[in-house]
């Protein structure tokens, strides 16, 4: 699976993100500088790293959603490339409207960096694929920006269409909602996907969750493997 | 000739604002009475040469649109000084 990992001014997830991929999944990841107006070669895969990309300047992933490898970006995910989008980058998706809604401020309106349990909502699409549906799995977050939020009817639209891929939940009961989001974010949403399912963007950070010396536990390989099984048996 | 353009960002209404909520109970802490719906946004300003007042604020807007407002979230309101 050739990847691409495109490195913002302020991304800082960007070399955890390809560490993550590389070691994994045993495959070599380009990191493009997002000036370039092209990815090298055809990557199959396409992420938008964590960060403060510009500082986080205006909104979070804002300038970002305007930089010039963006429409690279857009070609890529509109040939049915697969795109990921984790934390900043999720933000950077919305921004360019690749995916709906937005992050806004945590409840808290603090920052909030600590592992958080997240529930496998759907394995309809390919980031998903090798998971099972309910399995509750341990990513790290870290963010100021994560309470997800899309006005009702469109919130409505999005669940009804099985588009919400994970959810905070509790590791004891398997529950999930907005009270086991620490950020706020409506119906306790970590991340979602795109109608054609190519598209993903969560809050939570997997590449910090590929080491088992770490305190991220290793969730994280699930993750990747689970894209690599679904792109490798050519399901999607 | 040459305007200033202010826009002035705000949460949309029904769009959570932690800040806003925060700042309006610690006004009410203060003992300020009456005060409701505090909403904090943000102001851009931009110096900018223009044909006339109509052309500036066509400029303005369309700066809103594509990079300083998320309309999904946010409401502006352009103000145009000459």
């Amino acid at each position: 699976m050739k990847t691409a990992v495109v490195v913002f001014p302020g991304s800082n997830c960007d070399r955890d993100v390809q560490r993550a991929i590389s070691e994994t999944l045993r495959t070599s990841v380009d990191m493009v500088w997002h000036e370039e107006k092209e990815f090298p070669g055809h990557p199959d895969l396409v992420v938008l790293p964590g960060g403060f990309s510009y500082g986080d300047y205006l909104r979070g992933g804002a300038m970002a959603a305007r930089s010039p490898i963006i429409k690279a970006v857009r070609a890529h995910a509109a040939s049915g490339g697969l795109l990921l989008g984790i934390c900043n980058g999720f933000q950077v998706l919305t921004q360019a409207r690749l995916l709906p809604g937005a992050l806004i401020p945590n409840t808290s309106l603090t920052f909030i960096c600590k592992p958080c349990y997240i529930r496998v909502e759907k394995t309809d699409n390919p980031f998903t694929y090798g998971l099972k549906e309910g399995e509750v799995l341990q990513f790290p977050i870290a963010h100021h920006e994560g309470l997800f939020f899309l006005p009702p009817k469109e919130l409505k639209e999005l669940e009804d269409s099985g588009r919400v891929v994970f959810r905070y939940a509790d590791p004891a009961t398997g529950k999930a909602g907005v009270e086991y989001a620490p950020n706020g974010a409506l119906n306790g949403i970590a991340g979602i996907r795109n109608e054609r399912g190519n598209i993903l963007g969560l809050m939570p950070h997997p590449e910090r969750a590929t080491v088992a010396q770490l305190n991220g536990g290793t969730d994280g390989v699930k993750f990747w493997k689970s894209l690599e099984k679904a792109f490798v048996g050519g399901a999607f | 000739m040459n305007f200033r353009a202010e826009v002035v960002i705000t949460p949309r209404e029904g769009v959570l604002d932690t800040q806003g909520k925060a700042v309006e109970k610690t006004l009410g802490n203060l003992g300020f009475k009456g005060i409701s719906e505090v909403r904090v946004g943000r102001i851009v300003t931009m110096d900018m040469e223009a044909e006339n007042e109509a052309a500036a604020r066509k400029t303005a807007e369309s700066a809103c649109q594509d990079l300083l407002a998320n309309d999904l979230i946010e409401t502006y309101k352009i103000i145009i000084e000459a």
